[in-house]
């Protein structure tokens, strides 16, 4: 454990970053004591052998204990000494130079705060050395650095150099800095800004209003010597827009190019009219006496690729950087802005990496989309929900705009309280949305859970599951994945799933190709719009599944063996129609699939007994429809005006003509008209339906192709046709008369005279 | 002591609220102020007198009323880093006592105790508010300086008037050497005790003071103190004082650091390097990097290991004037070395040891391949021009000097040449007689 025995509270947290919060996110690595009280309490736990004491050198001058204060720093330095394994660092905001005996360091106060997490973070992992909270990372070589860089200030001439003829604007390090560097340049006032913004910052308020030939930058400067910001900082004037950009700049340093080739920006050395030059005043001179020629706009974006900038390692993560950057492509190329988004604009404008890729991948304003192309065809209103636990980042506007502002859809999104849900509790509440939004469309980003961005296994990534679950409960319902990966294996592993499309989110190697931001999002108002025109497949299967619930245990074997068919046929008919979007003819198989079932369901004998006399089942009952005679047969249904109607009719027939094979029509229109008590064949849209199935659907044509309207028609007339609640007796006196014994007599000599 | 300061004190005492270390503080300023009424005597002559030499500005009489007998003198003689067992070895109840009640002390000063200046120096660091010109300037501190100069925003005359009162009080409160309080003064005021302006303080010379115009405008509109920390004022974004763009031509290397000081932040540090030696500025460091920039390893073999040589020993001293001190003892021990003509063809070997004995801090500087040029006698009778300034410019009020050193034929003796000690010449016998020629500075807390 490390004790950080320090009183001064206020410093520890404004003035280096070390708020009580911060210190508690180590809090089984290190405990800060503000007090002697608390320091003389702990003394026994603190004072072990394996610990590490981190104490301000003036800690008991303001206490009751002042006059002892240098005899007490003396018997910690003694107990440090007897027990190696104890560490002890002094520190002091007096203190200006870093010193490291054995386990025993003396630190000014700055340096001890300034790589405390370094420290801590290596503390996690392993017994870090007191080198790495005097000299941070590199120890050895921040040491050599530092100097280096004193020797430097001393042997630099004191006279200022003198540039004729060209203007200079030089960048002074903020504590140790060259005085009097050249002769009439103009002095930035630097405050060794390091991080992104800062530069970025440094750049947009001091190099934005007038043009230099020369700009002068420090090689090494800030809490690491060893970062080398000077690179950054010269890659950050390129890929910033000023009037400096194209600028000579000359990084000043007092390390040979050797120190600098594993560097992240060494790179930019290797661009025009970037230089390295020693740390003297007459290399100043020199080195502005290089003729090259200006570096022009034009050669901008290819000098600067040669960078070669990979994604930075502080960064959250990869897929951080391709939200962020798709977010800001697809925003700006249909230009369309929020808070958020004006957030990660901002992030684009300040973070190296972002503004590397911008120089590199401009978008220009032919690229950009404008409303119309926003359009998407549909028929009604269609209900869009998107899941997404960083909608919120900007991809929410972006939806937003297309959706709701340019084709008003009805949009929702779920996504906001993820962050404090487990994988279980996100796949539900998704669910639970899309059931009771009732989403015609669903948009699912591809990693939801924290976990899913260390897991390797796709099939725990919480968006399969919920594509599955939705899948599972109607997969008609159109669910497109929203995405950056690009990996091969996901993808399929998702569409085996049953994801129906993907939208890829735009990663910067995409965006080499220039127009990809207005190329993907026309992509994707095209993906929508196909997804639209299958969404009819969610009510396709609400009348499929309210079919099979039709279904009940049998004890009929005849009857068992039809529900198998049934199901198999639905399944069947529901894959093909899955395939219209390849193909409208698929409507057509469809159709024909269940119009099978119409006809299956006819020739069940339960329903429809075609034997010498054809009977309609209706309940326990038979009704008589059909019965042949000696010289003519009989039905209690004839057709006129299109449909089978309640008329009795006789036909005089021959005798080879006794055995007649009775169409679909009849039959189908007798068990309307029997078993479901209809006046006549037209209900249920029977007519269209045989019609359709003799027309259209038999001979497919592309000009008068069948679609969902057809398919909604039929598998409602299953629905009624086939349920054996729908049995009305509202017809059975009406059949025909069965035959007297006398009758059937006549008939049978008839036969035996043949 | 007037007597309405009894009267306070003993009121203060009977005070039943104070605790037992308040009341022990209050005895111990009660006792230093008895102490210093009876230095200065009771009338105002007397008083005005005391005061003439405790700056120097007359001499005093013969500085050898004042020294112990030689009995006291025996843990002294134990100060050399192998001190015990030269301690063991000596016999020096049986030693000859050559001291020589006509030594030309004329040339002397009136010897100053290097306890004060410790105390001094130690006490100005500690000083609430003298201690914010020896350090950083934080967050906390600032609010320090705000809440004793009762203001809300930083105001630099305020926060100057307080330092200067308060040093005003300290330089009464504590003795030391009229060249500390010089440099002190000097680094606060850029005057001298007269109020003149100087042209420089320090060894270096440097220009800038507390008290500088350009400070002041600084500081006015900033509203920061001018030795504000780097965290502070990279946080305000304000420059620190430098000595490029505030004010120029005030830059320097400071000899004794071999550093680059280029901004008023820069100097604060300077100035308590100059007065704390401590892990961090160790006069290990120092003295290496004295002994690289005027060559003195190029012309002697230097021993300086760490187990005798401790680097973290906190003493607060005048390291100009200790730097000064080796400088010349090196510088002698070049020219004595160069003298014996058999010699001409080795490097001197110099052990340099700095370490704690009792209350005091010892730096030894040992040559040990070679003897002493003079006798005992000589020595003590006459201790030579370089002994003497030697002692006038760096050593007294600093330090004390002591000298144990192979005479030759007269054999090997310890002589304290500078120390409350009388100087007198004490034989060790049984000791080596290539024991060589070992000066010791003695520096008291």
């Amino acid at each position: 454990m490390i004790y950080l025995i320090d009183d001064k509270k206020l410093r520890q947290e404004k003035d280096f970053g070390w708020p009580s919060e911060k210190l508690v996110k180590y809090k089984d690595k290190i405990h800060p004591i503000y007090t002697l009280d608390e320091l003389q309490n702990r003394a026994k736990e603190i004072f072990q052998r394996e610990n590490k004491v981190f104490y301000h050198e003036s800690f008991l001058d303001n206490s009751i204990q002042n006059e002892e204060s240098a005899i007490k720093r003396r018997s910690l330095e003694e107990f440090a000494k007897k027990h190696e394994t104890f560490q002890l660092v002094i520190f002091s905001g007096s203190k200006n130079s870093r010193v490291i005996k054995k386990n025993i360091a003396h630190l000014p106060v700055a340096v001890v705060y300034q790589n405390l997490q370094l420290f801590l973070e290596l503390y996690k992992e392993s017994q870090p050395k007191l080198e790495h909270l005097a000299y941070g990372a590199n120890p050895k070589i921040e040491n050599e650095l530092l100097d280096k860089l004193e020797k430097s200030l001393l042997e630099i001439e004191q006279q200022p150099a003198v540039i004729n003829n060209q203007s200079c604007y030089f960048i002074p390090s903020f504590d140790k800095f060259i005085s009097n560097p050249i002769k009439n340049a103009t002095i930035a006032q630097f405050f060794d800004e390091e991080d992104d913004l800062e530069m970025s910052n440094f750049i947009n308020i001091n190099l934005s209003h007038t043009k230099f030939d020369n700009i002068f930058i420090p090689l090494c400067y800030g809490n690491s010597l060893s970062d080398y910001n000077g690179l950054r900082l010269a890659a950050h004037i390129r890929c910033t827009y000023s009037p400096n950009q194209l600028s000579r700049i000359i990084i000043y340093g007092f390390v040979g190019i050797e120190y600098l080739l594993q560097n992240d920006y060494f790179n930019i050395l290797k661009t025009k009219n970037v230089f390295l030059a020693p740390f003297s005043k007459q290399a100043f001179v020199n080195t502005t006496n290089i003729s090259q020629t200006p570096l022009t706009i034009e050669e901008l974006p290819n000098q600067i690729e040669k960078l070669k900038l990979v994604v930075p390692q502080n960064y959250e993560d990869n897929h951080s950087i391709v939200n962020e950057w798709a977010i800001y492509r697809w925003a700006t190329t249909i230009n369309t802005e929020d808070d958020a988004i004006k957030k990660i604009t901002q992030k684009i404008n300040s973070n190296l990496y972002f503004k590397y890729l911008q120089t590199i991948y401009p978008i220009s304003k032919n690229n950009r989309l404008h409303e119309d192309n926003l359009k998407i065809q549909t028929n009604g209103k269609p209900k869009i929900l998107y899941i997404d636990d960083e909608a919120e980042k900007g991809w929410y506007e972006v939806f937003c705009k297309i959706f709701y502002d340019v084709n008003q859809f009805d949009f929702e999104y779920l996504g906001d309280d993820f962050k404090n849900q487990t994988e279980t509790q996100i796949i539900d509440s998704c669910l639970k949305k899309v059931k009771e939004y009732n989403a015609d469309l669903v948009i699912l980003d591809f990693r939801l859970h924290q976990n899913d961005f260390n897991n390797k296994d796709i099939t725990k990534i919480t968006s399969l599951e919920i594509l599955k679950k939705i899948k599972k409960h109607n997969p008609g319902i159109q669910v497109i994945i929203f995405s950056a990966t690009n990996k091969v294996w996901n993808l399929q592993a998702l569409q085996n799933a049953g994801a129906d499309d993907f939208i890829i989110k735009e990663s910067p190697d995409l965006s080499t190709d220039h127009e990809y931001s207005k190329n993907a999002i026309n992509k994707m108002v095209s993906t929508i719009s196909a997804a639209f025109k299958m969404s009819f497949l969610k009510k396709v299967y609400l009348k499929i599944e309210g079919i099979e619930k039709l279904i009940t245990i049998s004890n009929n074997d005849i009857e068992s063996d039809f529900h198998i068919r049934l199901k198999s046929n639905l399944s069947i008919a529901f894959k093909l129609l899955v395939e219209t979007k390849h193909s409208a003819k698929y409507f057509n198989y469809a159709y024909l699939q269940l119009f099978q079932i119409i006809e299956d369901f006819s020739n069940l004998s339960y329903v429809f007994k075609e034997e010498t006399d054809v009977y309609v089942c209706v309940n326990d009952k038979e009704v008589l429809v059909q019965q042949t005679l000696s010289d003519k047969w009989e039905s209690a249904i004839s057709f006129k005006d299109g449909k089978y109607q309640l008329q009795r009719k006789e036909v005089h027939i021959k005798p080879e003509e006794r055995s007649r094979r009775l169409d679909t029509n009849f039959k189908i229109s007798a068990i309307l008209i029997f078993r479901l008590g209809f006046e006549n064949s037209s209900f249920l849209k029977w007519k269209d339906i045989y019609t359709i199935r003799n027309t259209k659907a038999a001979h497919f044509n592309l000009e008068n192709n069948l679609d969902e309207k057809s398919i909604y028609i039929i598998l409602d007339f299953i629905t009624n046709f086939i349920n054996p609640q729908k049995q009305k007796e509202t017809n059975i006196n009406k059949g025909l008369k069965v035959k007297t014994f006398e009758e059937s007599l006549e008939l049978l000599k008839s036969r035996y005279k043949k | 002591m007037a007597k309405d300061k009894y009267d306070f004190i003993q009121e203060v005492l009977k005070n039943h609220t104070l605790s037992l270390a308040q009341r022990e503080q209050i005895l111990l300023l009660t006792s230093s102020e008895i102490k210093r009424d009876k230095k200065l005597g009771n009338t105002l002559e007397e008083r005005i007198k005391k005061l003439e030499e405790a700056v120097g500005l007359i001499e005093t009489k013969d500085v050898q009323e004042e020294l112990p007998s030689l009995s006291e003198f025996h843990d002294v003689s134990a100060l050399s880093p192998g001190g015990k067992a030269i301690s063991e070895k000596r016999i020096s109840e049986k030693s000859v006592n050559v001291k020589d009640d006509n030594l030309p002390t004329n040339a002397l000063p009136k010897y100053i105790y290097p306890e004060n200046l410790y105390k001094y120096l130690f006490n100005y660091n500690q000083n609430p508010i003298l201690k914010s010109t020896c350090h950083d300037i934080d967050i906390d501190e600032l609010e320090n300086i705000n809440s004793y100069c009762e203001t809300e925003i930083y105001d630099y005359e305020k926060h100057l008037e307080k330092i200067l009162e308060a040093f005003t009080t300290h330089d009464k409160l504590y003795f030391a050497p009229p060249k500390v309080k010089s440099l002190i003064r000097g680094y606060l005021t850029g005057k001298d005790y007269y109020g003149n302006t100087l042209k420089g303080w320090s060894t270096d010379n440097i220009k800038i003071s507390w008290s500088h115009p350009n400070l002041l405008e600084w500081a006015s509109k900033n509203k920061i103190p001018p030795n504000s920390s780097l965290s502070y004022l990279k946080e305000k974004k304000i420059e620190g004082f430098n000595f490029d763009g505030n004010i120029s031509g005030y830059g320097f290397t400071s000899k004794l650091f071999n550093k680059r000081i280029q901004t008023f932040r820069e100097i604060v540090l300077h100035f308590k390097s100059l007065f704390h030696l401590r892990a961090g500025n160790s006069l290990k460091s120092i003295l290496t990097n004295i002994n690289k920039s005027k060559e003195y390893d190029k012309k002697i073999d230097f021993e300086l290991d760490e187990e005798i040589f401790s680097s973290n020993i906190e003493l607060f001293t005048d390291v100009d004037k200790l730097v000064q001190a080796y400088s010349k003892l090196i510088e002698l021990i070049i020219d004595q070395h160069n003298v014996e003509q058999h010699q001409k063809d080795s490097k001197p070997n110099v052990v340099l040891s700095f370490y704690e004995h009792g209350k005091s801090v010892c730096l030894s500087i040992h040559h040990t391949n070679n003897k002493y040029n003079k006798t005992i006698t000589d020595t003590i009778k006459r201790m030579g021009q370089t002994y003497t300034n030697l002692i006038n410019q760096q050593i007294n009020g600093v330090c004390n000097l002591y000298l144990r050193a192979n005479f030759g034929l007269d054999g090997v003796a310890f002589i304290p040449l500078w120390s409350q000690f009388q100087v007198s010449a004490h034989k060790l016998e049984g000791e080596e007689s290539s024991i060589g020629v070992e000066h010791i500075l003695e520096f008291c807390k």
